[in-house]
C-alpha cells in the first residue's frame, strides 16, 4: 500500500505547484466573496421572510444571479486551494449544509430555500424541486471533499457513500411526491368520489367517468400499439436482412419517442379529428397515445428478442419446427417479460399524457364510457365516437381552469393517477416474475 | 459396406449377428462434399458414409469443419448467412439438397444434440412435446386449416408422428434418455431447474420425440463435468442400438470409447476413415498417427 499512497501524494504535489501564484490568490478572493455573499444572502432571504416587501423584484433578481455565478465559480475553484483549512472538515461542512437546508426549508418554504429572483408566488412543486437540486448537489460536494481529503484511505468510503446517496436521493424524492399527495389528496377519497359522476346542482364531484375514460384511453391505445410495435420487433430482428431498414426504423422510432407531446395532440387534431366525426373524440385519442406508445413498445421488444440467445433457435429449428413456429413458441415466450415490462412503462407514460388528449380526445364532465349494458345489443362501439373524460385532464382543469372543483379534489385525482399508474407498474412487475420462474439464461 | 458390417458383426460376436442384415446399407452418404463460408471453403471435396444403427465419431482440431460437415447433413448450415453447399448428401437414397425435400421433415427425421444443453425455457414436458407439436404445425400447413378442428375437442394429446398418446411419447422418450427416474413428479416444472447434465439428457430425449433415425451430436459432452460426460457416453452406446449416430468430438479417448466407426478431419479434409478400433491402433496415414499421438493438432 505504500508506494501507492507515495503516489498519489507526489501527484497532489505536481498539481499544486502547477497552479500559479496569481491563480491562487484569485481563487481565495472568489472564495471570501462567496462566503460574504452567502452570509448577504442569508440575511435577505430572512428579511425577505419577516418583511415580503423589502426589496423589489428586480434587485432580487440581480443579486440572485451574481450570488449564483460567483457561486458557481467558487465551488469549481474551491478544490484547488491547496492551503485553505476549514475549522471542521469539508464532509462534515457539507452535511451540515444539507442539514440546514433541509430545516430552512421545513421552516420558510416559500423564502428560506427558493431561487432568488424568481416570482414569490412559489408553489409547493418547485421548492420540492430546488430542494432537490440542492440536496443532490451538496451530497456529491460532500462525498467529493470526502474522498479528496485522503484518497487512498477515503476511497472504499467514498464508493459506499455515493451508492447510498444515488439510492437514496431518487427514493427519497419518490417518496416525497407520494407521501404529500397521499397527504393532500386522502382527505377527499371516498368511495362516491371514486365511484360516481359528479353532480354539479349538488356540489358533488365525482371522478369515476374520469378514470373510466383512462383506462378506454389506455387499453385502446395498448391494443393499437402492442401488436404493431411486437410485429415490427419480430419483423425486424428475425426477418429483415438488410441494415438500413433496421436503422431507419430504429432512427424514425427514436424520433417519434421524443417528438413533443403536443405535436401528437396537434397531428390528432389536424389530421384524425377532421377525418373521424370532426370534434374529440375517444377513438381519436387512443389512436394518438397509440403512436405514443409505439416506438418505446417496438424498442423494448426489439431489445427483448435479440437477447433471446441463438441457442433456442437452433434447437427448436433442428426440431423440424418453422420460423415462425420457433418465433411463436420459443423466442416470443421467453421475450414477454421485457415486453410486458417495457409496455407497462410506456402506459405509464401515457396515462398521464394531457397535452396530447387536450386538443383531440377529452372533455370535462363528460359521462363515463358505457360499452356494455343489460339489453341488447349489450354492447355498443358508440362511445368511441364521444369525448370522453381523464384523469390528467380533470386535474388540469381544476388546476388551470378552476373548473369542477377545489384544490383538493385535484390533489384528490392526483392521488388516484398515481394509484392508478403504480398499479399498472405492480402489474409488470407481477408479470414478469410470473414469467421469470421459468427462464434462466 | 456389407462387408464391413459383416466384419463388425464377426469381431463384437453373439447378439450383434442380426444387425448385420438391417444395417447393409449406408443411413448417409456424402459424395464429394463442399461447404463455402462466402469465399471460404470450409469443407473440402469429403466423401464418407454414416452406416445404420453404428456410432460414427468425427474428429480433428478446432475449426477442421467437423461441426459444419455435421450440419450440412441436417441443413442446418442454410440458417447462416453465405453458405453455400456443392456436392451431394444422400439420406436413405435420397438427396437432401433438392428442391422437393421438406426441409422441416428433414430435419424431424435427423435429430441433433447441440454442444451446450438447449432446453427452451419450458415444463419438462413441453420440451419433449415441443417436436411433435412442431410436426403438428407442419401437417396443419400442408393439409389445411380444418384439419386442426379434428382434435380440437379431444382431451388427449396425440402425437402426430406415430398417432401415440402424446404422455406416453414423452415418458418413453424420457426413459430411452434414461431420465424418466430423474425426473418422475416433476415433469411440469422447469427444464431450466435440472443439473446440466440432466439438460443434455433431456434435449436427446427431445430430439428422440419426433422419432428420427439419425441423431447428430455436436460434442455434447464438452460443457459437462466428467460423471455427467460417462453417462451421457453410456447413453449414446444403448442409443446405437436403434439410431444411427454421427457424433462430433474433441475428445479422442471418447471416440475411441464409443464409436464403431472413425473420421478424420484436417483442415476441412478427410484424412482417414475407418473402423475405430483400427483407426487408433494401426492408422493407415501417417498424418492420422501424428493426430492420435499427438504430434500434431
Amino acid at each position: 500500500m505504500a508506494p501507492i499512497k507515495e503516489n498519489i501524494s507526489e501527484t497532489d504535489a505536481a498539481d499544486n505547484s502547477l497552479i500559479s501564484i496569481e491563480g491562487r490568490v484569485m481563487r481565495r478572493g472568489m472564495l471570501v466573496l462567496w462566503l460574504l455573499l452567502g452570509v448577504v444572502f442569508l440575511s435577505l432571504s430572512t428579511l425577505l421572510a419577516i418583511q415580503p416587501d423589502f426589496l423589489s423584484e428586480t434587485l432580487i433578481s440581480i443579486l440572485g444571479g451574481v450570488i449564483l455565478a460567483v457561486a458557481g465559480l467558487t465551488v469549481i475553484a474551491f478544490k484547488v486551494i491547496d492551503d485553505y483549512q476549514p475549522p471542521i472538515s469539508h464532509f462534515l461542512l457539507s452535511l451540515s449544509m444539507i442539514v440546514s437546508s433541509g430545516v430552512i426549508f421545513v421552516f420558510f418554504p416559500n423564502q428560506g430555500i427558493v431561487l432568488p429572483g424568481l416570482d414569490g408566488d412559489i408553489t409547493p412543486q418547485l421548492a420540492t424541486i430546488s430542494l432537490f437540486f440542492l440536496v443532490t448537489f451538496a451530497a456529491v460536494w460532500a462525498g467529493l471533499l470526502f474522498y479528496w481529503e485522503n484518497p487512498a484511505h477515503n476511497r472504499q468510503l467514498a464508493v459506499q457513500y455515493f451508492t447510498w446517496v444515488s439510492v437514496l436521493i431518487p427514493l427519497g424524492v419518490l417518496a416525497f411526491f407520494i407521501v404529500y399527495t397521499i397527504l393532500e389528496g386522502s382527505a377527499v377519497i371516498t368511495w362516491d368520489f371514486i365511484s360516481s359522476a359528479s353532480d354539479l346542482m349538488r356540489g358533488e364531484i365525482g371522478i369515476f367517468p374520469a378514470i373510466m375514460g383512462t383506462f378506454s384511453l389506455i387499453i385502446g391505445a395498448t391494443v393499437f400499439a402492442v401488436p404493431l410495435g411486437v410485429g415490427a420487433a419480430v419483423f425486424l430482428t428475425e426477418y429483415a436482412n438488410r441494415g438500413w431498414i433496421k436503422q431507419a426504423v430504429g432512427v424514425t422510432a427514436d424520433c417519434l419517442w421524443s417528438t413533443p407531446s403536443i405535436v401528437f395532440g396537434l397531428f390528432g387534431y389536424v389530421f384524425l379529428v377532421p377525418r373521424i366525426t370532426g370534434h374529440s373524440t375517444l377513438l381519436a385519442g387512443q389512436i394518438i397515445l397509440a403512436a405514443m406508445l409505439l416506438p418505446l413498445t417496438i424498442a423494448t421488444s426489439t431489445e427483448a428478442i435479440t437477447a433471446v440467445p441463438d441457442e433456442f433457435r437452433n434447437g427448436s429449428l433442428a426440431l423440424g419446427a418453422s420460423k415462425w413456429w420457433t418465433i411463436r413458441r420459443v423466442v416470443l415466450p421467453s421475450s414477454i417479460p421485457s415486453i410486458v415490462t417495457g409496455v407497462l412503462l410506456g402506459i405509464g407514460r401515457i396515462a398521464g399524457e394531457t397535452a396530447p388528449i387536450m386538443l383531440i380526445a377529452v372533455a370535462s364532465h363528460t359521462n363515463a364510457p358505457d360499452f356494455f349494458s343489460l339489453s341488447a345489443p349489450y354492447f355498443h362501439l358508440g362511445p368511441l365516437f364521444s369525448e370522453v373524460d381523464a384523469l390528467p385532464y380533470r386535474l388540469y382543469a381544476i388546476y388551470k381552469a378552476g373548473v369542477g372543483g377545489s384544490i383538493q379534489e385535484a390533489w384528490g385525482t392526483a392521488l388516484v393517477l398515481i394509484v392508478l399508474v403504480l398499479l399498472f407498474y405492480g402489474l409488470g412487475i407481477i408479470v414478469r416474475s410470473y414469467y421469470r420462474r421459468n427462464r434462466g439464461w | 459396406m456389407a462387408q464391413l458390417t459383416k466384419e463388425r458383426g464377426i469381431s463384437k460376436e453373439g447378439k450383434e449377428e442380426e444387425k448385420v442384415n438391417i444395417s447393409a446399407e449406408a443411413a448417409v452418404e456424402i459424395r464429394n462434399l463442399d461447404v463455402y463460408y462466402g469465399e471460404e471453403r470450409a469443407i473440402k471435396d469429403v466423401s464418407l458414409d454414416v452406416l445404420n444403427k453404428e456410432v460414427t465419431a468425427l474428429i480433428g482440431p478446432s475449426g477442421c469443419g467437423k461441426s459444419t460437415l455435421l450440419r450440412s447433413i441436417n441443413r442446418m448450415n442454410d440458417l447462416i448467412d453465405g453458405a453455400r453447399v456443392e456436392g451431394t448428401i444422400a439420406v436413405d437414397g435420397r438427396d437432401i439438397y433438392t428442391n422437393e425435400v421438406q426441409v422441416s421433415k428433414l430435419r424431424q427425421k435427423i435429430g441433433q444434440v447441440f454442444q451446450k444443453p438447449n432446453p427452451f425455457p419450458k415444463s419438462v414436458y413441453d420440451n419433449i412435446a415441443f417436436g411433435p407439436r412442431a410436426y403438428s404445425h407442419h401437417l396443419r400447413k400442408e393439409k389445411g386449416i380444418f384439419s386442426s378442428f379434428k382434435g380440437f375437442f379431444r382431451r388427449e394429446e396425440r402425437s402426430p408422428i406415430d398417432g401415440r398418446d402424446m404422455d406416453d411419447v414423452v415418458r418413453d422418450s424420457l426413459e430411452q434418455a434414461a431420465l424418466l427416474e430423474e425426473v418422475e413428479g416433476k415433469l411440469h416444472e422447469s427444464a431450466m431447474d435440472l443439473s446440466g447434465g440432466q439438460q443434455q439428457r433431456l434435449c436427446i430425449a427431445r430430439a428422440l420425440a419426433t422419432k428420427p433415425e439419425i441423431i447428430l451430436m455436436d460434442e455434447p459432452t464438452s460443457s459437462l463435468d466428467p460423471i455427467s460426460a460417462g453417462r451421457i457416453e453410456d447413453l449414446i452406446e444403448d442409443l446405437s442400438q436403434e439410431y444411427t449416430v454421427l457424433i462430433v468430438t474433441h475428445n479422442m479417448q471418447q471416440a475411441a470409447r464409443i464409436s464403431d466407426k472413425t473420421a478424420l478431419l484436417w483442415l476441412g479434409e478427410l484424412i482417414e476413415m475407418g473402423e475405430t478400433d483400427q483407426l487408433f491402433e494401426n492408422p493407415e496415414k501417417e498424418m492420422t498417427e501424428k493426430y492420435i499421438t499427438g504430434r500434431v493438432g
